[in-house]
């Protein structure tokens, strides 16, 4: 056995080695986790140029308020209202015992009544995978609530033929993307390609542009990129098409909205979208908590930011008499406008 | 890769190794081929414990214990050896470091290692106690894929290193447990590599009709030597003769790697191993 020895004590030399071999872990004391915060935010977050936040000046404000004997939730309400300055919807904080999340939404009207659809609107709705599809007055209705679950094109295939065999009464179409709040971006392609008119030409229809954060200078952004979506052999949804937005319809679906009105047969009613389209990226601290922020940003074909929304062809806003009377104001206006055709 | 499924299967693709190997034979040397190789298949399994730092997900090291699994071809004669392994893990790796939001971190990885060797002019240990040595090349690929779903639009992390490199085989025919059998220990480093890691923060432009993932990963790779790519594999094993002619190889083996690109990544990994060797 003697001679077995030099290998047992290089295994454990080459097993103890390991400790320098492996890099150093950054402490967990308050000041260690603010500064991994507010570092990973610097190097990462997209919108300080855009949004003019002032990072350094938070940094100065926020860190002398740092201090190794804090407790956790005091810990946590320093940085919570640090990231309260920077007013972003997509930032967001969790810890285990409190989570932040900026709400922007309490200073935009609701503009959607789910209860009032239901009850005034949906009638004998039929619902194929995500998407509950009905008619109502000749005009097709399809509400599309989120993007979690993945779109099958056969389920779409299964929309149009419904409302293909109504072809000859069916007036247009309307795509009711209210408090979608995103999801998937997949759904978004799969949807994307039902769009347009049924044509052997390929048609090419500009989806969004792109900004990436690739550095970790504040302004290290990439060229935007613009991504396309080729028109296949595909059904298409018929005739005209509106599709019903508000504050709430939001990222990924505010990203559908973009792409929809690229197309030359649809028209969006409603509110403006919310933003919070760009990728989000997260970061463990050394605490364990678990930092979220965008690290890219999209822009519209006409180079607007998607983080002001996406602007409606037509701004309507749900009106309380209206609702009153068990009418929803937005729909209203699209079935109106069909209707007319 | 769903490696569930692939592990109901490979019942089926051992049976004939299995069968072919229940064969006597009165060599101690088992059954060598024409040429006078001695062929053997190679089965097993590993209780491995990882250490990971990757920076792509966390400034925290995540640690985890489970098993893995192995196969591969050794093929030996007086003054050659080759062999390939494959070896694969999958694990639910994590870290203790806040109770109330616990992460984890999916880690599949695959490694296939080749390594072909020839018997060095060198004399160690003296002729009573001679010690075999072996010196050659090193082929390695190594494939790891982690989902880490509290990272959100960047939770999928990729890395892989195609690397060439040396290696070195000592080993030594003992005299334990009424038989004869070897113990040897293997040292291979690589000193060219090949690797792919994520871009910066690493977001993917999914949101693009035209975006393939595994283009992007060729298109992050880039080539280096030590600095971008070092790992250094030590294993130790005894190989244990049974009477059929098969063998038995059980050991421990240290795999640490280190990937420098925009998010290094440090991987440590031991594991206890336990291999038959279906003689053929």
């Amino acid at each position: 056995m003697k001679r077995l020895y030099p290998i047992l004590i290089a295994i454990i030399l080459f097993a103890s080695c390991e400790k320098l071999m492996m890099p150093e872990t950054p402490g967990t004391r308050p000041m260690d986790v603010y500064n991994e915060l507010w570092n990973a935010l610097d190097k990462g977050y997209v919108y300080f140029g855009y949004k003019e936040i002032d990072w350094d000046s938070l940094n100065r404000e926020f860190k002398p308020k740092i201090f190794d004997t804090m407790t956790d939730r005091q810990l946590y309400d320093t940085c919570r209202h640090m990231l309260e300055r920077m007013m972003d919807p997509s930032v967001s904080l969790g810890t285990g015992f409190a989570y932040y999340n900026y709400r922007d939404t309490a200073q935009y009207k609701d503009n959607f009544n789910l209860e009032l659809l239901k009850r005034n609107y949906w009638g004998n709705y039929e619902q194929t995978g995500p998407f509950i599809h009905t008619l109502i007055d000749s005009v097709g209705y399809v509400y599309y609530a989120d993007m979690e679950e993945e779109v099958k094109s056969e389920q779409l295939q299964i929309i149009i033929e419904r409302f293909k065999f109504e072809n000859d009464s069916l007036r247009g179409m309307i795509f009711d993307l209210r408090n979608n709040r995103g999801g998937k971006i997949n759904n978004l392609l799969t949807i994307g390609k039902r769009m347009g008119v049924d044509t052997n030409f390929k048609i090419t229809a500009i989806l969004y542009k792109t900004i990436f954060k690739n550095g970790p200078e504040r302004d290290d952004l990439s060229e935007p990129q613009a991504s396309y979506i080729e028109q296949g052999d595909e059904t298409k949804f018929l005739k005209r098409f509106i599709v019903l937005t508000n504050r709430g319809t939001k990222a990924e679906a505010a990203l559908l909205t973009s792409a929809f009105k690229g197309f030359q047969n649809v028209r969006v009613y409603g509110d403006t979208t919310g933003g919070s389209a760009g990728k989000i990226v997260g970061h463990e601290l050394p605490n364990g908590w678990i930092l979220q922020y965008p690290a890219s940003m999209f822009l519209t074909d006409d180079d607007r930011n998607l983080e002001e929304g996406v602007a409606p062809d037509k701004r309507i806003d749900m009106d309380k008499s209206d609702e009153d009377q068990g009418k929803d104001t937005i729909l209203e206006a699209a079935l109106e406008e069909l209707r007319q055709i | 890769m769903n490696f569930y499924k692939v592990g109901r299967l490979l019942p089926v693709f051992l049976m004939p190794f299995l069968i072919a190997s229940a064969q006597y034979t009165n060599d101690d040397g088992g059954l060598e081929t024409q040429s006078g190789y001695l062929r053997y298949f190679e089965i097993g399994g590993s209780a491995v414990y990882q250490n990971l730092y990757d920076e792509a997900i966390s400034p925290i090291l995540y640690q985890k214990i489970w098993p893995g699994a192995c196969i591969g071809n050794l093929k030996v004669s007086e003054s050659t050896h080759s062999e390939v392994s494959i070896y694969g893990s999958s694990l639910k790796i994590n870290n203790k470091t806040n109770e109330l939001l616990k992460t984890t971190v999916k880690a599949q990885r695959a490694t296939i290692d080749y390594r072909f060797l020839m018997k060095l002019p060198v004399t160690l240990g003296g002729r009573r106690n001679e010690i075999d040595v072996k010196g050659g090349a090193f082929l390695s690929g190594m494939f790891t894929y982690k989902n880490a779903p509290h990272l959100v639009d960047a939770s999928i992390v990729y890395e892989y290193a195609a690397s060439f490199g040396l290696c070195v085989r000592l080993s030594k025919e003992i005299y334990l447990w009424d038989k004869t059998g070897f113990i040897s220990w293997d040292v291979s480093m690589p000193f060219v590599a090949n690797v792919s890691r994520p871009g910066y923060l690493n977001i993917e432009n999914d949101a693009d009709p035209e975006y393939k993932r595994l283009k992007s990963v060729f298109d992050n790779a880039t080539t280096g030597s030590f600095g971008k790519h070092f790992r250094l594999n030590s294993r130790v094993s005894y190989m244990y003769r049974l009477e059929n002619g098969n063998m038995l190889r059980f050991g421990y083996q240290w795999d640490y790697s280190r990937t420098r690109t925009i998010n290094n990544v440090y991987l440590a990994e031991h594991a206890l191993f336990l291999i038959f060797m279906f003689q053929y």
